[in-house]
């Protein structure tokens, strides 16, 4: 036994010097080239994921024996020219770099069927739709509140915003507002000669209707809420901030002075002083405490500023103002000097948003910046699109990888998760000067069609699978969006 | 050599070197996992590739494990129908010719019997080739001892009946119950009564009661052996048997032996050249209430049997474990078990180890000895005892520090040996308390917390794909380990309902091995090892000029049982 012994130890020693600089080598993507070259090359991989999944891949002419999600591995440095394919879907088609120990990701590529098949939700014909939130839009079918309609994509079902009688009825309706992941909504209209402001909780089948008019002397510059917390309104007015408690039908006028700019996240209020110092305080106005300074260039702003404070991340604000200005807290600070329309923050992701002017659409990645990226090197505010007409609304869509893009009366797709130019595709053609509408949970687009004016829903992203491979919990590297 | 083996009384040079050596194992497995850990935030490709050589590390050493698992429990199997007394008596009457060819002595009748009876006969040829004295076996004498902390004599009842049953003549057997004081008097009392009811059936049955307390004594099972056995030591003069023909067997109380036990030592003894400077050491079972204890238990006391018969294999370095024999010889040369150290069992080889020069080795035995599992009645309290339990069993690194401190020292024990050995104690208590959080939890961190650059290399992506071969491959070795489990465990109780679905329930115990190797071996190794770097010792040190036992309390050791159970 111990003879035996001995000769299995040195066996399983010898196993081991042998396997385990093979397997870490070929781990870390070393592979011997056996014939001619007789060489050891350092080889990179394409990792590769679709929506839907089971994608035949094709590298140049010849048929990869998996399909997606799958692996490429031992691929030589180079480029290469990559085919997906699903039968009834739009092929896509891209050449893709590969280096050396790296591994290029494309995990979201989007194969959309050939033909699109929207379906009407609801009857027609609407002048406009309000996107609310995944649960609730608002259909309009007149000027007047009384009719506007609720309308819950999940239930697929339709009820009026006012109770019968209501005397709002004849109010005209001239604007929304409205916070991401919130079922309120602001709306703002004539009523009986005058401007009011009504709160709108649509959270249940009676819509709760408040008159915030009472509460404000004049009307505000802007209104914001926590999604979370339906409790406090907070209005932006003559450099104050006056705050609305709802349920105890009070307010609280100017109860932070000196304020040019405010936004409200996670049980916080993020208040902008005069001289561009950002403070952060709870609702009620206390604890305050101050989080960056100097935030604003140049002399005081206005009187009538107004900037919406948006937080990337933890570390990165966005300064959105009344004039389409766009400043952050990092370099180059600011961003864009007027003209913004408006600001998205990608779902999940840190530190990115998407900026829209009236005639082009940027990708804003602080990730790199952050992580010590020089400004040169990677400026943070990317343009992907700049044949814009009347970019009115753009949405993330599938993880971050894809924009949604409502320009003048076209819906269009835009591919940001690409190693080449950001490709765009007419979905659709939508009533003009009617909103979409884009539940990024369900994949679902709504919009109004242009002739018969039904709300028409169209399933874009296929249903998710449960357990997406492989697991990340921050995004690998990201391509770099070449400007078109 | 002459070496105290204590950590007390030490000259500050002697105390500086052992508080070294007991910071070392702690650190070093803290290290491991906590720089691992860092690695996986600040290097993560560096981490992932060292988790994967580890990895690798791993699977081959589990494969190595599970060949000599089969290998052992084959040779369990095989020596399971060998007459041991058959056997002895061959080598008797060899013995008793004088240069007559040895006979094998049992029959071989099945194929079983013929290869043990090979080994047997390859045995008595080097027997003869080295000229080794046999005594007869009739001149030899065992000693017993049971130690009792508070067991009640219903614990020890079923092991005094598995000696009435041995092969072995009972009649050669000196029986003893070795009682703390603090036991209380009545149960000495009932003790006393189970001893004089068996007392007939043996050469003698006595009950030696250790005083609590003592100097220079801590409360552990040594002190309380040691007590006895210099008793016994009293007794073997007062009737004339020298040291060497006897052979002491130091028990848990609830052990329970093999009718064949007595017979096997006796052999394994005779068979042995240097059978003074031998302990024998036994596979330990825990059958006993197997099929009562909640699943995790019973898989982690399967394992801990596994890991010594796969022990049994390596005689060059196997360590003497819980129940196990001795020549009474060597341990009155070497004064006994340390009166202050926990791990008696272990500590006694190295106390033997150490006074022979490295002359002393443990011959393996095929033959079992049961015990209980650690249970108690709610699942939580069994939780609590077994986690205990393996602590004890891993606060056998307490030997770490005065074994390297003598090794020092021994300037007659061969370098090779003290390196083996010292490695080999290190190395496994250090993988003791890793192995299963390196595998199961950190292995997986450089992926989980991959940052940027990390989950963009090729590494990211070819990582996951090793680890499943790897993972693959060693379920091979786990579904290798749950046959040889089935293989070897009892059969419930005829009338306990659905046997066969509580065998087939304990196959898939064996699926949650991960959780419960790192929870019940891996975690209470690591807080043995850190409650020695730090040295918060485990147990109850009477200083010589103190006796308030009351003041202080008994520290990891609340319950007295559980300091006594293996």
């Amino acid at each position: 036994m111990r003879l035996f012994r001995r000769i299995a130890f040195y066996a399983f020693l010898l196993l081991y010097v042998v396997l385990c600089p093979v397997t870490v080598f070929s781990t870390l993507g070393y592979v011997f080239i056996p014939g001619g070259q007789q060489q050891i090359v350092k080889t990179g991989l394409i990792y590769l994921a679709t929506a839907p999944p089971g994608a035949t891949v094709y590298v140049g002419n010849r048929r990869f024996t998996r399909q997606t999600p799958t692996i490429l591995r031992e691929l030589q440095p180079g480029t290469y020219d990559i085919r997906l394919a699903v039968k009834g879907h739009r092929p896509w088609t891209h050449r893709v770099p590969v280096e050396a120990e790296q591994a290029t990701v494309l995990e979201h590529v989007l194969l959309l069927p050939r033909s699109l098949h929207p379906v009407q939700a609801a009857l027609g014909p609407f002048e406009n739709l309000l996107p609310v939130s995944d649960k609730v839009l608002l259909l309009q079918r007149g000027p007047l509140l009384r009719h506007v309609t609720v309308y819950d994509p999940r239930a697929e079902r339709e009820w009026p915003l006012l109770a019968p009688g209501s005397p709002l009825e004849s109010a005209r309706l001239i604007d929304a507002s409205r916070v991401p992941d919130s079922d309120a909504v602001v709306l703002e209209v004539v009523f009986g000669g005058s401007e009011r402001l009504l709160w709108a909780d649509l959270s249940g089948r009676e819509p709760h209707i408040e008159d915030l008019s009472s509460f404000l002397v004049r009307r505000p510059l802007w209104v914001t809420w926590d999604a979370e917390d339906k409790r406090h309104v907070f209005a932006l007015q003559d450099k104050a901030i006056h705050r609305i408690d709802l349920a105890a039908r009070t307010s609280y006028p100017a109860f932070v002075n000196r304020a040019v700019g405010m936004g409200v996240f996670r049980h916080a209020l993020y208040v902008l002083r005069e001289h561009g110092v950002l403070e952060r305080m709870d609702p009620q106005g206390h604890s305050s405490e101050v989080l960056w300074r100097n935030l604003i260039p140049g002399p005081p702003p206005a009187a009538d500023a107004a900037f919406r404070v948006q937080l990337l991340s933890d570390d990165t604000v966005l300064l959105w103002g009344r004039r389409g200005e766009l400043l952050a807290n990092h370099a180059p600070y600011q961003l864009v000097e007027r003209g913004v329309r408006g600001v998205v923050h990608a779902p999940k992701q840190h530190r990115r948003a998407l900026v829209w002017q009236r005639d082009r659409l940027g990708v804003l990645d602080f990730s790199g910046a952050v992580e010590g990226g020089s400004v040169e090197e990677m400026p943070p505010l990317r343009w992907a699109y700049k044949q814009g007409r009347d970019i009115r609304q753009a949405f993330w869509m599938y993880d971050g990888s894809h924009g949604l893009i409502r320009d003048d009366d076209q819906v269009l797709l835009l591919d940001l998760e690409t190693y080449g130019k950001p490709e765009q595709q007419l979905l659709f053609r939508v009533k003009r000067h009617s909103a979409i509408a884009y539940s990024e949970e369900a994949g679902v687009l709504y919009y109004l069609d242009p002739s018969s004016g039904s709300l028409m829903a169209c399933e874009l992203l296929p249903k998710r699978e449960i357990l997406p491979f492989p697991d990340r919990r921050e995004p690998p590297r990201r391509p770099t969006l070449e400007e078109p | 050599m002459i070496f105290d083996f204590s950590r007390q009384g030490l000259s500050r040079a002697d105390a500086f070197l052992e508080r070294l050596f007991e910071v070392l194992p702690g650190l070093t497995s803290w290290t491991v996992l906590l720089g691992m850990l860092a690695l996986s935030f600040a290097q993560p490709i560096l981490a992932a590739v060292l988790i994967i050589a580890f990895d690798l590390y791993w699977l081959l050493r589990l494969f190595y494990m599970t060949l000599f698992l089969l290998l052992s429990s084959a040779r369990l199997s095989l020596e399971r129908g060998t007459d041991w007394m058959a056997r002895i008596r061959a080598l008797d009457r060899w013995a008793a010719s004088q240069g007559a060819e040895p006979a094998i002595g049992d029959r071989c009748a099945t194929v079983q019997q013929h290869f043990s009876g090979w080994i047997h006969r390859r045995q008595l040829v080097s027997l003869q080739r080295q000229a080794v004295d046999l005594p007869p076996s009739t001149g030899l004498r065992h000693l017993v001892m049971f130690t009792v902390a508070s067991e009640t004599p219903e614990v020890l009842e079923p092991g005094v009946v598995s000696l009435t049953q041995q092969s072995f003549p009972p009649k050669q057997m000196l029986i003893m119950f070795a009682v703390e004081e603090r036991a209380g008097r009545e149960r000495i009392a009932a003790l006393r009564r189970l001893a004089e009811r068996y007392r007939a059936q043996f050469l003698d049955f006595l009950v030696v009661v250790h005083p609590d307390g003592l100097p220079g004594e801590a409360r552990v099972k040594g002190a309380n052996a040691t007590c006895a056995a210099r008793e016994a030591a009293a007794y073997w003069r007062a009737h004339e048997v020298p040291f060497e023909r006897v052979i002491v067997s130091c028990f848990d109380a609830d052990t329970v032996v093999s009718p064949e036990y007595f017979s096997c030592l006796t052999y394994s003894f005779l068979m042995t050249p240097d059978r003074t400077q031998a302990s024998f050491q036994p596979i330990p079972v825990y059958h006993n209430n197997i099929w009562e204890v909640p699943g995790f238990a019973r898989v982690l006391d399967i394992g801990s049997s596994f890991f010594q018969l796969i022990e049994a294999t390596n005689p060059e370095k196997l360590v003497t474990f819980s129940s196990h024999s001795m020549s009474f010889k060597a341990l009155v040369d070497v004064d006994y078990w340390p009166v202050d150290l926990i791990s008696e069992d272990s500590a006694i080889f190295w106390k033997a180890f150490l006074h022979y020069d490295g002359r002393y080795r443990v011959v393996p035995m095929y033959v079992t000895v049961s015990m209980d599992v650690a249970a108690s009645g709610s699942w939580w309290q069994t939780v609590e005892d077994v986690y205990k339990q393996k602590r004890r069993w891993a606060w056998g690194v307490e030997n770490f520090p005065i074994v390297m401190r003598a090794f020092l020292k021994a300037r007659r024990i061969p370098f090779s040996a003290k390196l083996t050995h010292g490695f080999k104690l290190f190395e496994s208590h250090v993988s003791w308390a890793t192995s299963a959080f390196l595998v199961s939890l950190i292995g997986w961190f450089p992926a989980w917390f991959a940052g940027r650059e990390f989950s963009s290399s090729v590494l990211y992506y070819s990582a996951p794909r090793i680890a499943g071969v790897i993972f693959r491959l060693a379920s091979l070795a786990l579904v290798t380990t749950i046959i040889v489990s089935l293989c070897l465990l009892p059969r419930p109780k005829r009338r306990a309902p659905y046997a066969l679905f509580r065998r087939i329930g304990h196959a898939i115990e064996w699926l949650l091995i991960p959780f419960f190797a790192m929870g019940f071996s891996a975690l209470p190794a690591l807080d043995a090892q850190t409650r020695l770097m730090l040295g918060r010792y485990m147990e109850f040190w009477v200083a010589g000029k103190e006796r308030d036992l009351r003041r202080r309390p008994l520290f990891g050791m609340r319950k007295p049982r559980m300091m006594e159970s293996a």
